[in-house]
């Protein structure tokens, strides 16, 4: 994949840590998914079978978890924005740092590109960070989806790609850790009326 | 033989997920107990066999396909098997009386069982998978069910356990995936699924670039460590383990966590030509440590009995970290010692609880206290597990402490050793306190114990107890047996 597609990947997940609206973050999210499997499809001209049933998996994951996260999204009105501890400069001022720090870091893994390797970890290390620094749920569940989507290009990147049982497994196990997050989603947002994660601070020892 | 125990392997897998999905069929809640249970004792019997079958024969492994069955996986198998028996057998007597929960009231019941069973499936999966990314499918599909299970209450402390759990222990995973990637991408000459085989790993490993295979490695350690509870990666295992129902806690603590530390021991052995064995021990012994340090000043604390449980399986899983990271035969028998050993003894605890919070419901949020003047029954019940849990001879964890102690010793890793058999004993006196007190004392609000659940508790403790004291009597020829041989020749 071109070193421009991957630093747009990691551009769309630095904006999910400094949005504020969740249907944004959505949004921001298929598209990092999208374009992951459309870039994945790119690629598949030389490669195996197993690498293009693969790319296709990827871009049915993008529409699969746009279709999920936008129900769970339309029937949980939040009645007041959930406000982040952190302001969203200081976010995207924190997500990116991390981003920089770890993609500087990395020693060369074996990829084929070393800036697929560079944004692999960003986008592992953007999803980690969007789980700390957000408080509603559904952001918490996207940034599950941002670290995965690093996987994911990691796998892309592999020379041959990885074997089609591990990636199919792995989207097939991402879409029901999605699903589950969404129960819990509705769940908790019954019980608080809203799916902002401080008001789930009972446990402390 | 080979094929006998490929439908063994496969049974033992098939069979609660037919148990999952026949619980559907019917709307009546006994019947659904009743294909629960059935389910149970089926798969229950099917893991079993393949257990001994591995143990008797553990000098000579089967492979087939994704199918490994050798020392290793028949230790684990019959842990897992006979907790998760336990677990069904106990489960009516905690869903009789449930109200509200996670699901509807209707179809609550269905959808227990429904997790149970695949949670289970998942878990017996997990040491018979003969490749690193079949078992991290495996693990990670073991995540989804069973944090369902752990927010069954509903209560606003489950949510938040079953949501913690669920987002840090995929996060977990994620890590651990970009693990495998770039053991993938490092293995010379990797082309597909049979590239990720413990034994082609092994094999290639030799020839990974030493700095990519370190990175794999550190990257997969700490991805499964947490699943596994080890510190300072544990955060979701004290709230998880005291919201679920106690028969998940159960299977959560005495047999999800040894299962994942399963992986991390083939890792270990499979990359350790890569990494370098002093790294690879380095690594273990870091977790281990770092879990009873983090494990021991939570003991002696007034803590909610399930949340003390909850911080000694973190203690417990230290044990295992150092067992493996030392790496002497002497402390791999107390490895699978303390396996079983602390299987048992956590499993009776939580069950425990059944009884424990009919009489005394703030248990659930404060220590208990008095059990033995209200309920003699669930007392024994509890005094057994935490007895055995401390270490207290002739618990089988005292001696398999014992043996990984030595073998830290006779390693050469005297100051470790030294370091952990000091927060052992700490972690010992914290648990013993711990249990004279919730003993001893006024009870607080107490309510008459019921029949049923106190001759439950009575039946728990006969079983449980029996089979500790088994384990307690074998210990001594444990170093010298056949199994522990095998795991030898394999770790070494």
């Amino acid at each position: 994949m071109s070193g421009g597609v991957v630093w747009v990947l990691v551009g769309l997940a630095l904006a999910v840590v400094t949005v504020r609206r969740r249907s944004a973050a959505i949004a921001l999210v298929t598209a990092q998914s999208a374009l992951l499997g459309i870039g994945a499809f790119a690629l598949t001209p030389g490669r195996s079978t197993e690498f293009l049933v693969a790319s296709l998996a990827l871009v049915a994951k993008a529409a699969v978890l746009a279709a999920l996260l936008g129900w769970s999204l339309s029937g949980t009105r939040e009645p007041h924005p959930v406000w982040d501890d952190t302001p969203p400069i200081l976010r995207f001022g924190l997500a990116a740092t991390l981003a920089l720090g770890v993609s500087a870091l990395i020693p060369s893994i074996g990829l084929v590109e070393r800036s697929s390797e560079q944004a692999t970890v960003a986008l592992v290390a953007i999803g980690i960070a969007t789980v700390v620094l957000r408080r509603a749920t559904l952001f918490q569940a996207l940034g599950l989806v941002v670290a995965e989507n690093g996987i994911a290009l990691a796998a892309t990147a592999v020379e041959g790609g990885m074997p089609l049982v591990i990636e199919l497994g792995a989207l097939f196990d991402v879409i029901v850790v999605v699903v589950v997050a969404t129960a819990f989603h509705e769940r908790i947002f019954d019980e608080l009326g809203s799916g902002d994660t401080h008001g789930l601070r009972g446990l402390r020892d | 033989m080979t094929d006998l125990v490929v439908t063994l392997a496969w049974l033992s897998v098939g069979l609660p997920v037919a148990a999952a999905l026949l619980s559907q069929l019917t709307s009546r809640d006994r019947a659904t107990d009743r294909i629960g249970l059935i389910g149970a004792v089926g798969t229950a019997g099917a893991a079993g066999a393949l257990a001994t079958l591995a143990l008797v024969r553990s000098g000579e492994p089967v492979v087939s396909g994704v199918v490994l069955v050798d020392a290793a996986s028949g230790v684990f198998l019959a842990v897992i098997a006979a907790v998760g028996l336990l677990s069904a057998l106990v489960s009516p007597a905690y869903l009789d009386g449930r109200e509200r929960g996670f699901f509807a009231p209707a179809r609550a019941r269905h959808w227990y069982w429904l997790g149970f069973h695949l949670f289970w499936a998942a878990l017996l999966s997990v040491p018979i998978a003969a490749n690193l990314g079949v078992a991290w499918l495996l693990v990670e599909a073991t995540t989804a069910a069973s944090a369902l299970l752990v927010a069954y209450s509903g209560r606003r402390n489950a949510l938040e356990a079953g949501w913690k759990y669920l987002v840090l222990t995929t996060i977990g995973l994620t890590v651990a995936l970009l693990g495998i990637v770039v053991a993938y991408a490092s293995a010379p000459g990797a082309d597909g699924l049979s590239a990720l085989g413990w034994g082609s790993l092994r094999r290639s490993a030799s020839e990974m670039p030493h700095e990519a295979a370190v990175v794999a490695f550190v990257l997969l350690l700490a991805g499964l460590a947490t699943k596994i509870g080890w510190a300072p990666v544990h955060n979701w295992l004290p709230d998880a383990h005291s919201e679920a129902p106690p028969p998940v806690s159960a299977l959560l603590s005495a047999a999800l966590l040894p299962a994942v530390a399963l992986v991390a021991w083939r890792s270990k052995v499979a990359l350790e030509p890569a990494v370098g064995g002093g790294t690879a021990r380095a690594v273990f012994l870091g977790f281990g440590l770092a879990s009873l340090a983090v494990a021991v000043p939570f003991l002696w604390r007034p803590l909610a009995w399930k949340r003390l449980l909850a911080y000694s399986s973190l203690e417990h899983m230290g044990v295992i970290a150092l067992g493996i990271g030392f790496g002497h035969p002497l402390a791999i028998a107390g490895v699978v010692l303390h396996v079983a050993g602390h299987a048992l003894a956590k499993a009776l605890g939580f069950y425990a609880t059944i009884p424990l919070l009919q009489f005394q419901p703030q248990a659930a949020l404060r220590s208990a206290r008095g059990v033995a003047r209200t309920s003699p029954a669930t007392a024994s019940a509890m005094g057994i597990s935490l007895g055995s849990l401390s270490g207290l001879p002739p618990s089988p964890l005292f001696f398999s402490e014992v043996f990984v102690l030595l073998g830290g010793f006779l390693s050469g890793h005297a100051a470790v050793a030294a370091v952990a058999a000091a927060l052992l004993s700490l972690g010992f006196l914290g648990l013993v306190h711990a249990l004279i007190e919730s003993m001893l004392g006024e009870p607080r609000d107490a309510r008459v114990p019921e029949r049923r659940s106190s001759r439950l508790a009575a039946r728990l403790t006969l079983v449980v107890g029996a089979a500790l004291l088994a384990l307690s009597v074998t210990a001594i020829a444990l170093p010298d047996s056949a199994p522990v041989e095998a795991l030898v020749r394999w770790a070494g």
